[in-house]
């Protein structure tokens, strides 16, 4: 009697999905003036682990992870990434994540040294604070494995970041994606210069 | 990047319905799910026990010890599907998994275990390595040499304990020595740089450098046409407005790669700066403002 | 009372997360399914964000040695169960330990190995 009853609400529930894929798909395609078309709204993000697309929803783990708005609701906001704005979590201490395993008042060593690159045509120079990245990472992360710790030794090109290589081994994959152009190339050119 | 909106009203009557029914369901549902779940783990901890990695390990190591143990995990297991309360099924499920790692811990002869050890410590010595040339440079910048010395000094003792520990294969140990001599280093460089800001010119040894550097240039555009295009491209109008400028920069490209056989590389340079101009101007007519 | 709870949410996620549910991966989430597949078990998802709010990068980067590649670890069960990868916090001391097999194998059969999350960069350094 109760399976029957449990079976008869399943499929009337999942009828009831089914057939609002449809309408939903149908709408979205017919609608070529949808607002913000480009644009994932806010409700879309950081969607919880059962519909994000790739935990299964009917794995019972699935539904003990956390959903990341729960985590992130505090955290200062970006535009892009996990929408969250992680070197002003970790400077302002909103997270505080350890340093070393065991030990939850180990401090990290951050390095405060400013590198800054100039680059050809009208894009501003990018500066590489050492500083917000030494408030994640340790030297041995990026040295020598990635980048020659030597003024001259390493060719950054976007190219090759988009490629995965060089900054692009975190950033768009963890760290701020490439398309945030400008949290990089941040240092305008003087306006004299050609 | 499709077009995306909301749900329709429709839509959202349906989930509303949905909702309904959902919310409406008693509490015998977490029975099934009660179930379910039990079924699940016993898939999942039979999978542990009998198809893993670590089970496997165990089968194949031959040590008696950990054959055991592992027919223990097996023993315990079975009683357990056989259990009538939830609690308990959970509770032996547990004890099967943590006696199976057991197991797979004393099949493991120290050589899998130092082989991991080995290569994190192979990659700390070429962090420390690439730590002291940068320090004896920014030390020769600052003309204090002598604090170069002095830190090779300090950890002097560490990479000898190191090496010697290395020789007799005891990895860890090693570690713990190159991590000293690894932090020793970190600080030196961060006192001697902290605060200051370095200035990487656009400047080129040789007409070459440059042409080298402008060939990226126009390859990252390339991509960058890829990346920002993709889904515009299916517009006929704009890919037909885009395709003229990417033709000219081709053209262009070939042209300063054929200098560049030459030798003429400053002709070479000159060209391809124009091809990468086209190809901003190819992504600027459909309509995405990049900086050339 | 959790059970019901988790029963409650899963039957108002068939009903509602279906019709509205768009593939957005968490960014950083990371797909392993280098073993998982031929192990007939579910692809492991590691979630970053949730792993960097508590841990810098260069604990599990530099310290525990994961490679910043995806799926270019080697992990298997028994390496955790040697407290290597995962189980350097996953053993019951520091975090939950490894008897919670569906934490972590929870992804959706098939899954790629790779980042999910959008934004993604291309090419051979990307797995």
């Amino acid at each position: 009697m109760i399976s029957l009853r449990t079976r008869a609400i399943t499929s009337i529930g999942l009828l009831a999905s089914i057939l609002a894929v449809f309408v939903h798909a149908a709408v979205a395609q017919d609608n070529p003036n949808a607002f913000n078309r480009l644009m994932k709204p806010p409700s879309e993000r950081n969607a919880p682990p059962e519909s994000d697309g790739i935990h299964d929803p009917t794995a019972d783990g699935t539904l003990m992870l956390q959903p990341p708005q729960e985590s992130f609701a505090g955290l200062p906001k970006s535009r892009s990434g996990n929408y969250v704005n992680w070197s002003k979590a970790i400077e302002n201490e909103l997270v505080t994540p350890r340093s070393d395993i065991h030990d939850p008042d180990a401090q990290a060593i951050v390095f405060d040294l400013n590198i800054i690159r100039e680059v050809k045509g009208s894009m501003p120079d990018v500066v590489y604070p050492h500083k917000q990245h030494t408030q994640w990472l340790d030297c041995s992360n990026c040295h020598p494995a990635i980048f020659i710790p030597m003024k001259g030794a390493n060719q950054i090109s976007m190219a090759s970041i988009l490629m995965g290589e060089k900054c692009g081994v975190c950033h768009g994959k963890v760290a701020f994606p490439v398309s945030e152009c400008r949290r990089c190339h941040s240092k305008p050119k003087p306006v004299d210069q050609p | 990047m499709r077009s995306k909106s909301r749900p329709s009203s429709s839509a959202k009557a349906l989930i509303f319905i949905s909702l309904f029914i959902a919310g409406t369901a008693p509490a015998w549902a977490s029975e099934t799910s009660d179930a379910n779940h039990l079924a699940n783990r016993d898939k999942l901890v039979h999978t542990l026990l009998y198809d893993s990695s670590a089970a496997r390990k165990v089968e194949l190591s031959g040590n008696e010890a950990a054959i055991a143990k592992r027919a223990e995990a097996i023993k315990v297991f079975e009683a357990a599907s056989k259990h009538e309360y939830a609690e308990l099924r959970e509770e032996q499920y547990n004890r099967a998994v943590a006696l199976l790692y057991e197991a797979a811990s004393l099949a493991t002869s120290s050589a899998d275990s130092d082989d991991k050890i080995r290569r994190d410590l192979d990659n700390r010595q070429q962090s420390l390595d690439a730590l002291l040339d940068a320090h004896e440079r920014i030390m020769e910048e600052k003309h204090s040499s002598d604090l170069h010395a002095a830190l090779l000094e300090e950890i002097a003792a560490d990479r000898l304990a190191a090496d010697a520990l290395l020789a007799e294969g005891k990895a860890a140990a090693a570690r713990v020595h190159v991590d000293r001599a690894y932090v020793a280093a970190k600080l030196s460089v961060e006192r001697a740089r902290k605060g200051e800001t370095l200035l990487r010119e656009l400047k080129f040894d040789t007409p070459e450098d440059e042409y080298k550097y402008e060939l990226d240039r126009n390859d990252t555009h390339r991509m960058l046409l890829k990346v920002l295009l993709d889904d515009k491209m299916k517009n006929e109008r704009i890919r037909e407005g885009v395709n003229v400028h990417v033709a000219k920069s081709d053209e262009l490209r070939e042209k300063a790669i054929l200098f560049a056989g030459n030798k003429e590389f400053e002709s070479a340079i000159e060209t391809l700066e124009k091809s990468t101009k086209e190809l901003v101007m190819a992504i600027r007519s459909a309509g995405i403002y990049i900086p050339g | 009372m959790k059970r019901f709870l988790k029963s409650k949410r899963l039957a108002l996620l068939v009903l509602v997360a279906l019709p509205i549910m768009v593939a957005w991966a968490e960014y950083g989430d990371v797909v392993i399914n280098v073993r998982a597949k031929g192990e007939g078990m579910a692809p492991v998802i590691f979630p970053h964000w949730f792993h960097r709010v508590r841990f810098q990068c260069s604990v599990c980067h530099v310290d525990i040695g994961f490679k910043t590649r995806a799926g270019g670890s080697g992990i298997t069960m028994d390496k955790i169960s040697q407290g290597q990868f995962c189980g350097a916090c996953h053993n019951g001391e520091i975090a939950w330990s490894v008897e919670n097999c569906d934490f972590c194998h929870s992804g959706m059969p098939g899954l790629e190995t790779g980042i999910e999350g959008g934004h993604k960069t291309a090419g051979p350094g990307y797995y």
